[in-house]
């Protein structure tokens, strides 16, 4: 008789609890969601390092975060890339199923606003973010290509004038020389006012911007200054591509090789008393165009930069202010600096009400109402009839024409 | 004494006299003002309704609006090719809820009530006409699926969950010569509505 009851008072704890798990919201699903890292930085050789992320989440009753929303630079030790700024990196996760992020930098003095409201960072100073060195110092010439498709005759004349083809080769390898140590290592740099990304999510879509403020990539030539690459969009469009050619800067290199060039050659050549014109004429273009190919890669782009970029799945959104690779095709040019840098980074959603389900009363289950899959909104051509009704029409005219045509006879021959 | 009674009654005639006249001055003043005062939109309401006529000024395109339903899962435009169809699973022109669909034929040799639809632009006009007004829309987007994206994106282009009244218009588009391969689907949300 104990065991008996013993044995039903547990089994009506264990349907109580059933029911009451049951009838209780799902606690382990997700209902809001969204994420914020302000910045993200791989330098080549060294490594990544980030702010962290601050996440957050919403069970449908509390919100759980995990990161600081109060980042530091300082927490980016071990570079030199970036030393100053304001951080922001902030999310929302209500239990309604809406969520809400924020994320970017800006210069010493920007303020920044709680996330829900778009941008989360206004005003500041810019800031100089050094995105690469430019090495040159593998650019050389082939002293060997120098003379390949010079005439021969050109070849003996110079042998005739008593030099060689190192007194002409080894001038012009110590022009380009003393010019590359002249210019050092340019610096390529980004400089920026706010960059920063937003986001918002509800249960069905999400939606995400970005805004540069003041922003430009340019780029420091020791022997000639700053020189503005290009102006960031301050609105730019979805993933939109900026191209950072330094064809300004090659050039500028080219035109005072020549001058070396044409310097080093007149005074190799001087011994021939000018009469090796022609043979200057093909080293001189024989050289630049060396230098010329190797300098090609900067003369396409330098950074893959990216603004604004967004990847999308159904309800749920990333956003990345400013998004900057080093390309492959410079990498050869750039000297222990940037690899991959992003900015901004802010994700939404996806989002799901909470929904409560009881065993013993289950719901109903309502398929979505059917919709059209198929749309046949196209015809070859269409008979509206009216071209039977003309034909008609014009055949009772004839039949009429021809029976007054015949009456008019008959009255004839009766007349 | 005797004169004060012997005067209220005719002055009582006076005044109701002057307050008819008044009143009848009033009245005409009142209609003519109603005649050439402007009349103000803010404050009607124009209600949902069955769609009558839909029209796209910057196509120049007009046309009658019938009733179709749909076939399984086929939506058929009128077979008329020069009305237009509004599938009455959709919501009416003016409804806060849910999207209003249209579809009409484009006619490879002509005459297709939308055969233009392929030329509208985002932020154009798009009117559909009831029997209490006219509701205004601008297009917000044109979209050329193929019928496999259709039939994939069919939840969010027809589900009547979303979508807080905005029109749908559907074609047919890319004559590939012997039948159409897309549809052409204009998203546009309604920004006015204009009493009749």
């Amino acid at each position: 008789m104990r065991t008996t009851l013993i044995a039903r008072g547990a089994a009506v704890a264990a349907a109580a609890a059933m029911v009451a798990l049951s009838a209780a919201p799902a606690s382990a699903a997700t209902v809001s969601q969204a994420s914020a890292t302000a910045l993200s930085l791989e330098l080549a050789g060294t490594g990544a390092r980030d702010t962290g992320t601050y996440a957050v989440t919403n069970d449908g009753s509390t919100e759980s975060a995990t990161g600081t929303n109060e980042p530091l630079i300082t927490a980016l030790g071990g570079q030199e890339a970036i030393q100053a700024g304001t951080l922001a990196q902030d999310a929302v996760a209500k239990k309604n199923a809406t969520s809400a992020a924020c994320s970017g930098l800006a210069g010493d003095g920007a303020t920044v606003v709680a996330v829900g409201s778009g941008n989360c960072l206004s005003g500041g100073d810019n800031i100089s973010l050094d995105a690469a060195s430019l090495d040159f110092s593998d650019v050389e010439l082939v002293s060997s290509g120098l003379f390949q498709g010079v005439d021969q005759q050109l070849i003996t004349a110079l042998k005739d004038a008593g030099l060689s083809q190192t007194a002409v080769t080894d001038p012009l390898s110590k022009a380009l020389g003393d010019l590359l140590a002249a210019m050092g290592d340019p610096g390529l740099h980004l400089d920026l006012g706010a960059v920063q990304s937003s986001c918002t999510a509800d249960k069905d879509t999400a939606s995400g911007d970005s805004s540069l403020a003041n922003s430009r990539a340019y780029i420091t030539v020791p022997t000639v200054g700053d020189v503005t690459l290009v102006d960031l969009p301050v609105d730019p469009a979805v993933n939109q591509k900026v191209v950072t050619d330094l064809t300004g800067v090659t050039d500028a290199i080219l035109d005072a090789l020549r001058t070396q060039f044409s310097k080093a050659l007149n005074g190799a050549l001087a011994p021939a008393n000018g009469g090796l014109d022609q043979l200057q004429k093909q080293v001189l273009d024989t050289a630049l165009g060396q230098i010329q190919s190797q300098l090609a890669p900067l003369e396409e782009n330098v950074l893959d930069i990216t603004l604004n970029k967004q990847d999308t799945a159904p309800g749920e959104i990333t956003v990345t202010a400013l998004d900057a690779k080093v390309l492959p095709a410079a990498e050869g040019f750039v000297g222990g600096s940037l690899a991959h840098l992003t900015i901004g980074t802010s994700h939404c959603g996806p989002n799901s009400p909470i929904t409560k389900t009881v065993v013993n009363n289950p719901p109903k289950n309502n398929p979505p109402a059917s919709v059209p899959t198929v749309v046949t909104a196209g015809m070859e051509s269409y008979d509206d009839g009216s071209a039977g009704r003309i034909a008609l029409v014009t055949l009772l005219l004839l039949a009429a024409a021809g029976a007054g045509a015949a009456t008019y006879v008959r009255m004839l021959r009766r007349g | 004494m005797a004169e004060t009674t012997a005067d209220s009654p005719s002055r009582l005639a006076a005044a109701a006299s002057s307050l008819w006249t008044g009143l009848v001055v009033l009245a005409v003043a009142m209609v003519l003002a109603g005649l050439v005062w402007p009349a103000g939109s803010a404050a009607v309401e124009v209600p949902p309704g069955a769609p009558k006529r839909l029209e796209l000024p910057g196509l120049h395109t007009r046309a009658k609006v019938v009733p179709i339903r749909l076939d399984g899962q086929v939506l058929d435009p009128p077979r008329n090719p020069r009305e237009i169809g509004w599938w009455v699973g959709s919501a009416k022109p003016g409804s806060a809820q849910g999207q209003t669909v249209v579809t009409g034929h484009t006619v490879h040799t002509g005459g297709g009530s939308l055969n233009k639809l392929d030329h509208i632009k985002e932020g154009q006009e798009v009117d559909v006409v009831t029997k209490d007004g006219t509701f205004q829309h601008q297009v917000d987007s044109v979209e050329v699926l193929s019928r496999k994206e259709l039939a994939e994106q069919a939840q969010r282009i027809f589900g009547q969950d979303h979508g807080d009244g905005r029109l749908v218009i559907i074609t047919c588009t890319d004559w590939n010569g012997s039948s159409y391969d897309s549809n052409i689907v204009v998203m546009a949300h309604r920004f006015n509505a204009l009493p009749s």
